[in-house]
């Protein structure tokens, strides 16, 4: 249950469901995570809410399309990883066909190998727009 | 004057893809205003009705916004308007709220933030129909009650959809419009906090089952596949090119007929002279040469607007995001660049979706290499005078094949003008992507007529006013001075317009252009479809007979040489020549130096490619 714990939703596989274990946060204080944050939470991103990885896109499955409540949004590994989550279906769905698995195997991280915490990759959101 | 009579104010606030701009449609019908809020160029959609018991209302279609705490310029005006701040647009007496009834967990959380400012309100839930074939139960008088606010149920695309929402609005009298307040942005606290509420409200007043996705999911698992997806695309892609030629051909055959019949009738009631001359090769033959591409505008207006409608084009964007990443775009400029073959002026006017100032930046730079519509005339023309209307494989129209390896070499250099932006403007970290993949729908066909409409109607009134202008200008240039009674060529050669055509020859004929095309293009800086109907009045005025006024692309195939026409499509790809863009740069980008260093690199390039496309015709043809 821990080691799942720490996995980020762009860690999820296809077809993979998921629920929100730590909602994005502005531990890191800058403005523009902040505002990334922020965004996610009002989207839908809140703790204990189910999400779902619906696609990815190729290479590295980078971006992601993610279902969470009724909508689908697509997200770029950068803002996938701000978001926590514990799987709930541990494999990938059923219908998806076994030589798609391996293929999204070999372009996805494997879980163990990425520590969401220790990837340090930020978006860089710009400041509010400035020449409106 | 009592309050009565004064239309009072009201907004639309929804999230994007709520249905708020179909149910503005239904509301107004065709009275509608577009323009553009003070100093800053978000489209500002306003329009009016009436009440069967005589209110008059005014309705403002303000940008979609997930949230007040505005993430990008669109936002940023709802906000302002809301909150009453922006200059110069009086705050709205009445806010009808419109939220996607099938999706109230992600819209309701913008109505409870809007609800704070204040200002009377009405929620109207939009999709209802979509909603109870879903079997979703929505308790009105238990949402009413939670909310604090009425709530209506609309269904923005059926004709008396919104008969509820008007009832509601008759018996509405907003108080005083509260006062211009500020807006403290909240914490994430305060948000969560807020998507509690949301989630007991909903467990309190609506009972949903859960989400059948699978028809959505199976679609997307196609649609969305790395390699299915981006055949898909490419293959929508290319049919909306074949069908802009193919499906148009019979309306332009009746157009043409009927600018050629005008023609002729002119020409045979009116006495020969000037007034002849004027009608006849000014105004039927150059207004008569742009208004034949009308069925071919709206057929690629027709395309973009139905799958900006049914949903695809934000999975467009989720497929290209990495490929256009690699030259530093994002996956959202996708949309922009996708209006930018309708027109640069929308497209550009729609990069300010793109919340990176960079990327935005970029986007604004290469709208203009996206072929728009107004080229579509040139390209036509040439291609219908120089290529063979032939089929190739059994099923592809050799003409159709041409135009779209015209629009694949503005894509590919736009690219290649993204990629090196990227390296003069340095970026940092990876850019949020953050898009919505709304779920599928059929286009509606109302909003599709209403969208062409609205198009047909732009490009008409650009045919009848600035082009007409000019045609008549050019036509005087082109006609005056008259040719000295012992001169052996066409009249025209010895005119003003022959005099700067034969200046500029000097600078174009390394190009293969001949002074004809150099005359055209100089009208053609205004707009670019312009250089059709300005070949039409020079060789109509250049030709010995009457009757030339429909036969320009013959004429051009015996006039010019293979390699001259290559040359000429080469310069269009780039074609520097529209000063509305330019104009637009310079105001959405706030400075001289943008718009100067796209025309000036749009012509090196233009001239650069003609260049080379006419030196390796001529040796390939062996002229």
């Amino acid at each position: 249950m821990t080691a799942n714990d720490s996995l980020s939703l762009f860690d999820l596989r296809i077809g993979q469901e998921g629920k929100v274990s730590r909602a994005p946060t502005t531990d890191s204080g800058s403005a523009a995570d902040r505002e990334l944050a922020l965004r996610l939470v009002e989207i839908g991103f809140i703790d204990g809410e189910r999400v779902r990885v619906v696609a990815r896109a190729h290479p590295d499955g980078d971006p992601i399309a993610v279902r969470v409540g009724n909508t689908m949004f697509a997200l770029r590994r950068c803002e996938a990883e701000q978001v926590l989550v514990a799987p709930l279906t541990s494999d990938i769905d059923a219908r998806q066909p076994e030589r798609m698995r391996a293929a999204i195997a070999a372009a996805a991280p494997s879980p163990a190998n990425v520590n969401p915490s220790a990837t340090g990759r930020r978006c860089a959101v710009p400041a509010r727009e400035r020449r409106a | 004057m009592s309050s009565a009579t004064l239309a009072l104010r009201l907004a639309l606030l929804g999230n994007p893809n709520c249905g708020k701009t179909a149910l503005f449609n239904l509301l107004t019908g065709s009275r509608q205003k577009v323009a553009n809020y003070p100093g800053v160029t978000v489209d500002r959609k306003e329009g009016q009705f009436t009440t069967p018991s005589g209110k008059h209302f005014r309705v403002l279609d303000l940008p979609g916004a997930y949230s007040l705490n505005a993430a990008s310029a669109d936002e940023q005006i709802t906000r302002e308007v809301v909150l009453g701040t922006l200059a110069g647009e009086e705050r709205p007496d009445l806010i009808v709220c419109v939220s996607d009834a099938t999706n109230l967990k992600l819209n309701l959380r913008l109505v409870l933030e809007v609800r704070r400012l204040g200002l009377p309100m009405v929620l109207a839930l939009n999709m209802t129909d979509l909603a109870k074939k879903r079997g979703i139960e929505i308790d009105l008088p238990a949402l009413q009650r939670e909310l604090g606010m009425p709530v209506v149920e609309t269904v923005a695309v059926q004709r008396g959809g919104a008969s509820a929402l008007i009832a509601r609005l008759e018996a509405a009298l907003p108080a005083e419009r509260p006062p211009a307040t500020g807006w403290p942005s909240p914490d994430i606290a305060e948000v969560s906090a807020t998507q509690r509420e949301v989630r007991r409200i909903l467990a309190a007043s609506v009972r949903e089952p859960a989400l059948d996705t699978r028809v959505d999911e199976r679609i997307d698992r196609v649609v969305l596949h790395p390699v299915w997806g981006m055949l898909i695309l490419a293959a929508t892609l290319f049919l909306m090119f074949q069908a802009v030629f193919s499906w148009a051909s019979l309306p332009m055959e009746w157009i043409k007929a009927a600018v050629g019949a005008l023609g002729s009738l002119l020409g045979e009631r009116l006495p020969d002279g000037i007034l002849r001359s004027l009608l006849v090769d000014g105004v039927v033959a150059g207004v008569g040469s742009v208004l034949i591409f009308l069925p071919q505008i709206l057929i690629l207006f027709f395309f973009i607007l139905a799958l900006e409608d049914s949903g695809y084009l934000p999975r467009a964007a989720f497929l290209l995001d990495r490929l256009m990443g690699k030259v530093g775009l994002s996956g959202r400029s996708f949309i922009p660049l996708l209006s930018s073959f309708a027109c640069a002026i929308p497209g550009i006017l729609a990069a300010r979706t793109v919340a990176n100032w960079r990327d935005r930046l970029a986007t604004i730079m290469i709208a203009p290499l996206m072929t728009c519509s107004a080229r579509l005339p040139v390209y036509a023309l040439i291609i219908g005078a120089f290529i063979p209307d032939t089929t190739v494989a059994g099923v592809f129209n050799l003409q159709g094949l041409v135009l779209f390896f015209l629009y694949v070499v503005g894509v590919v250099s736009a690219l290649a003008v993204a990629g090196v932006l990227k390296l003069t403007l340095s970026r940092g970290a990876q850019h949020p992507l953050l898009l919505e993949l709304p779920a599928y729908r059929w286009p509606h066909a109302r909003n599709l007529m209403i969208g062409l409409l609205e198009r047909a109607r732009i490009f008409v009134t650009r045919v009848g006013s600035i082009i007409l202008a000019l045609m008549v200008i050019l036509w005087f240039l082109s006609s005056f001075p008259a040719p000295p009674a012992d001169a052996s060529g066409p009249a025209i050669q010895y005119s003003y317009a022959g005099m700067l055509g034969r200046a500029l020859e000097v600078v174009f004929a390394p190009i293969g252009f001949n002074w004809q095309i150099s005359i055209a293009l100089v009208p053609g800086m205004a707009a670019r479809e312009v250089a059709v109907g300005a070949l039409g009045t020079v060789y109509a005025l250049s030709a010995a007979g009457n009757d030339v006024s429909e036969q320009l692309a013959p004429m051009l195939a015996a006039d010019w040489s293979l390699a001259t026409a290559y040359a000429l499509l080469a310069w269009y790809v780039y074609s520097p020549q529209c000063l509305s863009t330019l104009a637009v740069v310079r105001r959405e980008t706030n400075s001289w130096r943008y718009p100067l260093l796209m025309a000036g690199y749009l012509f090196a390039l233009a001239y650069a490619a003609a260049f080379v496309t006419y030196r390796v015709a001529l040796l390939v043809t062996g002229g």
